[in-house]
């Protein structure tokens, strides 16, 4: 038997809620959902293709034990593009838990994680990129991250890329022509035209890889590390930003040994304060092994702040500074305006603040964002959402780089090879839309879903 | 049961390019072999153009020449000049092309059949494929004689019901008139094979003394020629001229008024013809931003007063195409000898076929040419000639001569004719090989040696002569491994305008840069008079050539030999003749199709089937391995 066989999970969030949804989807979904329900009316059941019927639920004993709405979509205009039943139910575990065991007494099995979607794949209703945004579309953190995710989901990038795809595959073909039929001169531009059409590829794509990160820490949210000397105030500013008395604050050098998280919006991008060890040489084993790990922190977080006190602004060597990093001077406070204003044109590149009284903090929070996020904001262009399709544009990179080199050289053009370059990057852009792919990749998107879907 | 008039291992039914291949390679390998033919005087016959070779076919003579076939000696005997095509495009794509006298050339094919001691001419036509117990028996010609055999290969080319146009004159070119019972075409439909029609095209025959040479182009040949056959001694270019003449707005207008009189346009001829050689009415229509399209001048023979017209291919009334012509320069009082003439063909789409070109259904017969929808002497050459190897290799029961896309263009050819759909006269192009980097004409004899020695296509010594090219050019790159000092390099490089270096560095680094050539650097590699036993210059210098792309193109020849082995996986997976296709969910209509009418052996050969697209094989290889 080739037919694959059903597949049963619960699409909605373990736990008790209002309602929950059970899926089912395969050939012999219908057979499962008719063995398990009977009509609540006095009709006969039928199952029609987008309508929800409504229909008593019994056991293996044929006990009755809940009532459920059941919504039906015929193969192969469904989610999955199988026979498809959506059983929505009272939200009780144990009652989702019965109807889900029932349903493989019947002859389904449970779904893997993302096997819904896969079989959506694998029946050609949507592409890989597609079904990567569902999982995104699931896990997004912020509504612009939501919105690019859905418009992912129509196929927005599928359909960029596909552009790209016959931009490329035009060029080919001119070139395919130049060395297979050509003997005359037909193509006298093919050189220049060639270079100009792969460079305005290139910066598309590199467009596209900046956005990469921006989308990142868009969907995860950032992270932010608050570092320098010690008995600055990291622990009294973090305290001051999240709102609550997480670290505890000393006017003892050396109190924070292990990194101390909070919770922080900047202006809706939710990101995470991490206070660290102030950064000294130490005796003190223990506060030793905090700052080396304060250190891995700097760099791998997505922004720095670096602080110093009032009375000694300090400078950072280069070497310590993260990704992006903002230099703060603490404990305004402790001065008077006038002084304050002197300090201020002395150092144009430090942002000022006291974390006792809040001071400059709004600035600094604005300035953090505008550290991670590059303006202008993602949602005008078309970003790569995972790290597979990230790491396909950058072998689709190399091949066009590889190919203006080739297109560049002054004698003779080895179209032969700036052919192979192209035929390259097309099998590239095919992975990327999951055109051609091997099992194991296909197991590495899927397996990044929740079950149910 | 009627008797045999006569009894043969091995019958080859028509005298073309296929045809000799076939008979010659049979007899070679010890079997008896009767070529059955209409007219023995037409035997080896260059029907079309006067030239050998070309964009992926000069790759494919070379190849015919390492698997023991006689095309390349013989364009070698009969050329007149040499040119190698893409020359400035990669060496991968580098092409050798001969103008060759027809006369000469099919004077020594003649010559060759008729000193073969095994192999006997019969004159007749083939019309009735005889079979007993499943396979073949013998065939029956036209006059009644019935001979057997144990293989039959079919090489009869355009003659399969042939109608020739000229406007909308109609010429049988066949003899499909004259016998209503039909021949071959009817012999194999009633066998259970499936019938198309094609058609190709040829262009006019112009006497040479009518045109006015001052107002064309001389095009002459390579002085330095490059040989087809790797067992020419020496070779010899007497280097005649081609001209190229410019058709022109008046000459196209003339066209475009009386298009209506071709039957190409009109729907006059039903079969498909190549996009790629179209004729010139296709071309005014399709470019019609082109004020001028070249046409070339080729000689048929040396000496001849008949002049090819390469580029003008037409089945306009013979008025029309004379008064276009006229209209360009040099052609003000051209006159003909023949016009230019369409025709139409039966052919046998080629997926009926298995690799070793026998067909799936009747064992015993082979095809072979252009009853396979190919077109081209070349083509026809390599099919006839792996027919007859495979014929040979059926008959003493020995492995079969399976060539894989990955090693020369013939097995591409013949994996693209049994998998794809025939939708128009197949030419060899470099661009159908996925691998073409590695399908050079200057290592087909490393490609192609141990095949050609373990099926025993060439003698001994011929082999022994291969293999020394062969290492030779691996001596040379081993000699470019070495490190040589400034001193040395750098007067060559300053002379080639590139940069010096500044410390000792292996030769290979100096000769990876685009404009450093290995020419320079010959005393470098081929150290103490070099090790050319018994090879001649021109081989030396394509050993040398040869070196240079192995150390140049190193890292693309990397690429393409990992890609192989990832397709080899593919090729590896087996799919079972009892799969069901229909039961697969998920694949296209169309896909689920061909797949069930080809049933491909491997997942490999499902891949390449058109239609089969990279999603299908993804839902094929889920439900096939999961």
């Amino acid at each position: 038997m080739i037919s694959p066989d059903t597949i049963v999970a619960v699409a909605t969030p373990h736990g008790f809620g209002g309602i929950s949804v059970v899926r089912l989807s395969g050939s012999s979904s219908k057979n499962i959902v008719l063995s398990v329900s009977v009509s609540s009316s006095k009709r006969a059941l039928s199952f029609k293709h987008r309508t929800i019927t409504l229909v008593k639920l019994k056991d293996q004993n044929n006990n009755i034990f809940e009532d459920a709405v059941i919504a039906f979509f015929k193969a192969p205009e469904s989610y999955t593009g199988e026979d498809l039943f959506e059983i929505s139910c009272h939200g009780n575990p144990s009652i989702v838990n019965k109807i889900l065991s029932i349903c493989c007494l019947n002859g389904a099995r449970l779904a893997e994680p993302g096997e819904f979607t896969k079989r959506s794949f694998l029946n050609g209703k949507i592409d890989l990129v597609q079904a990567e945004a569902v999982a995104s579309l699931i896990h997004s953190k912020t509504e612009e991250t939501a919105s690019l995710n859905f418009k992912m989901l129509r196929g927005e990038l599928s359909s960029v890329i596909k552009n790209l795809k016959q931009d490329l595959i035009t060029l080919l073909s001119k070139i395919e022509f130049e060395l297979d039929i050509s003997e005359e001169d037909l193509q006298p531009n093919l050189q220049k035209e060639s270079h100009t059409l792969l460079k305005s590829c290139k910066m598309f794509l590199q467009k596209a890889l900046n956005n990469h990160s921006a989308y990142r820490i868009l969907n995860r949210g950032a992270s932010v590390v608050l570092c320098g000397p010690p008995n600055v105030g990291k622990s009294t500013l973090l305290n001051f930003l999240a709102g609550s008395d997480l670290a505890i604050t000393s006017p003892q050098p050396g109190t924070t040994r292990d990194a101390i998280e909070g919770s922080v919006s900047l202006g809706g991008l939710p990101a995470t304060l991490i206070d660290t060890a102030g950064l000294r040489s130490s005796g003190d084993e223990i506060e030793s092994e905090g700052v080396v790990r304060a250190k891995e922190r700097i760099l791998s977080a997505d922004c720095s702040v670096h602080l110093s006190d009032i009375d000694n602004i300090s400078r950072v060597s280069p070497k310590e500074l993260g990704k992006s990093h903002v230099f703060v001077v603490n404990k305004s406070d402790l001065i008077n305006n006038k002084t304050l204003s002197l300090l201020k044109k002395q150092h144009p590149d430090h942002c000022f603040v006291s974390a006792k009284t809040g001071y400059g903090t709004g600035v600094l929070l604005d300035l953090i964002k505008n550290n991670i996020l590059p303006s202008p904001s993602l949602s005008s262009s078309v970003p790569i959402i995972t790290q597979r399709q990230k790491n396909i544009i950058l072998k689709i990179q190399d091949h066009i780089q590889n190919t203006l080199l080739l297109l560049s050289q002054k004698e003779d053009v080895h179209y032969d090879l700036v052919s192979i370059e192209l035929r390259d990057a097309l099998i590239q852009l095919d992975s990327v839309l999951g055109k051609t792919v091997t099992d194991d990749i296909l197991d590495l998107v899927f397996n990044s879903f929740c079950v149910g879907k | 049961m009627k008797r045999f008039n006569n009894h043969f291992d091995i019958i080859v039914a028509g005298g073309g390019h296929a045809g000799v291949e076939a008979a010659l390679i049979c007899a070679k390998l010890g079997l008896n072999v009767g070529l059955v033919t209409i007219d023995p005087l037409a035997i080896g016959r260059m029907s079309c153009n006067p030239s050998i070779g070309g964009i992926a076919k000069g790759q494919m003579v070379r190849e015919i020449d390492v698997l023991g076939g006689i095309m390349a000696r013989v364009a070698d005997m009969s050329a007149l000049q040499y040119k190698m095509l893409n020359r400035s495009k990669g060496k991968a794509v580098w092409s050798p092309r001969a103008q060759v006298d027809k006369r000469t050339y099919e004077t020594n094919i003649r010559k060759l059949v008729s000193d073969c001691v095994r192999l006997s001419v019969v004159r007749g036509e083939a019309v009735n494929i005889l079979t007993a117990g499943g396979s073949v028996s013998g065939v029956l010609l036209r006059d009644g004689n019935r001979l057997a055999c144990s293989s039959l290969i079919i090489t009869c080319g355009t003659f399969l019901n042939g109608l020739i146009h000229i406007g909308d004159q109609k010429t049988s070119a066949g003899r499909m008139g004259e016998s209503p019972s039909g021949g071959i075409t009817e012999s194999l439909i009633e066998l259970g094979f499936s019938v198309g029609r094609l058609k190709t095209g040829t262009p006019p025959r112009l006497k040479a003394s009518s045109i006015n040479y001052s107002a064309c182009t001389r095009s002459e040949g390579d002085r330095i020629p490059t040989q087809f056959s790797h067992f020419t001694s020496s070779i010899y270019s007497p280097n005649v001229p081609c001209y190229i003449a410019l058709s022109n707005p008046a000459c196209h207008n003339i066209i475009k008024d009386n298009i209506s009189t071709s039957p190409m346009f009109s729907g006059d001829i039903g079969g498909t013809g190549p996009r790629y050689c179209p004729s010139i009415e296709d071309k005014v229509f399709r470019f019609s931003h082109k004020d001028g399209h070249f046409l070339y001048l080729e000689p048929e023979w040396k000496d001849s007063d008949q002049v090819y017209l390469n580029g003008f291919s037409t089945s306009l009334p013979e008025q029309i195409q004379l008064s276009s012509l006229r209209q360009v320069p040099g052609f003000e009082r051209v006159e003909f000898l023949r016009p230019g003439y369409a025709i139409e063909y039966d052919f046998f789409p080629p997926s009926q076929l298995k690799s070793t070109l026998e067909t799936k259904a009747l064992s015993g017969l082979f095809l072979a040419g252009q009853i396979n929808g190919t077109s081209g002497y070349e083509e026809a050459a390599g099919q006839g000639l792996v027919a007859g190897i495979n014929a040979a290799m059926t008959t003493f029961k020995k492995e079969p001569l399976s060539l894989s896309r990955d090693t020369s263009y013939l097995g591409v050819m013949i994996d693209d004719l049994i998998t794809k759909d025939t939708m128009e006269p197949y030419r060899m192009f470099t661009s159908r090989a996925e691998y073409r980097l590695l399908l050079r004409y200057s290592n087909t004899d490393r490609r192609l040696v141990d095949v050609s020695q373990k099926h025993g296509l060439l003698s001994k010594k011929e082999i022994t002569f291969l293999k020394t090219k062969v290492l030779l050019a691996d001596e040379i790159v081993r000699e470019a491994s070495a490190s040589f000092s400034p001193e040395l390099v750098n007067p060559i490089l300053s002379k080639t305008n590139s940069g010096a270096i500044k410390q000792k560095r292996p030769l290979r680094e100096v000769l990876k840069r685009p404009s450093v050539s290995i020419e320079e650097f010959k005393s470098f590699v081929l150290k103490g008079g070099a090790p050319t036993k018994g090879l001649n210059s021109s081989l030396v210098g394509e050993a040398l050539a040869e070196a240079e792309t192995l150390i140049k193109y190193e890292g693309y020849i990397k690429r393409q030999t990992d890609q192989i082995k990832k397709v080899k996986s593919l090729n590896m997976k087996r799919i079972p003749s009892s799969f069901r296709y229909e039961e697969v969910v998920g694949l296209s209509s169309e896909a689920k199709h061909k797949l069930i009418n080809i049933k491909p052996e491997t997942l490999g050969q499902a891949t390449r089937i058109s239609g089969v697209t990279p999603s299908d094989i993804s839902v094929l290889s889920v439900f096939l391995f999961k």
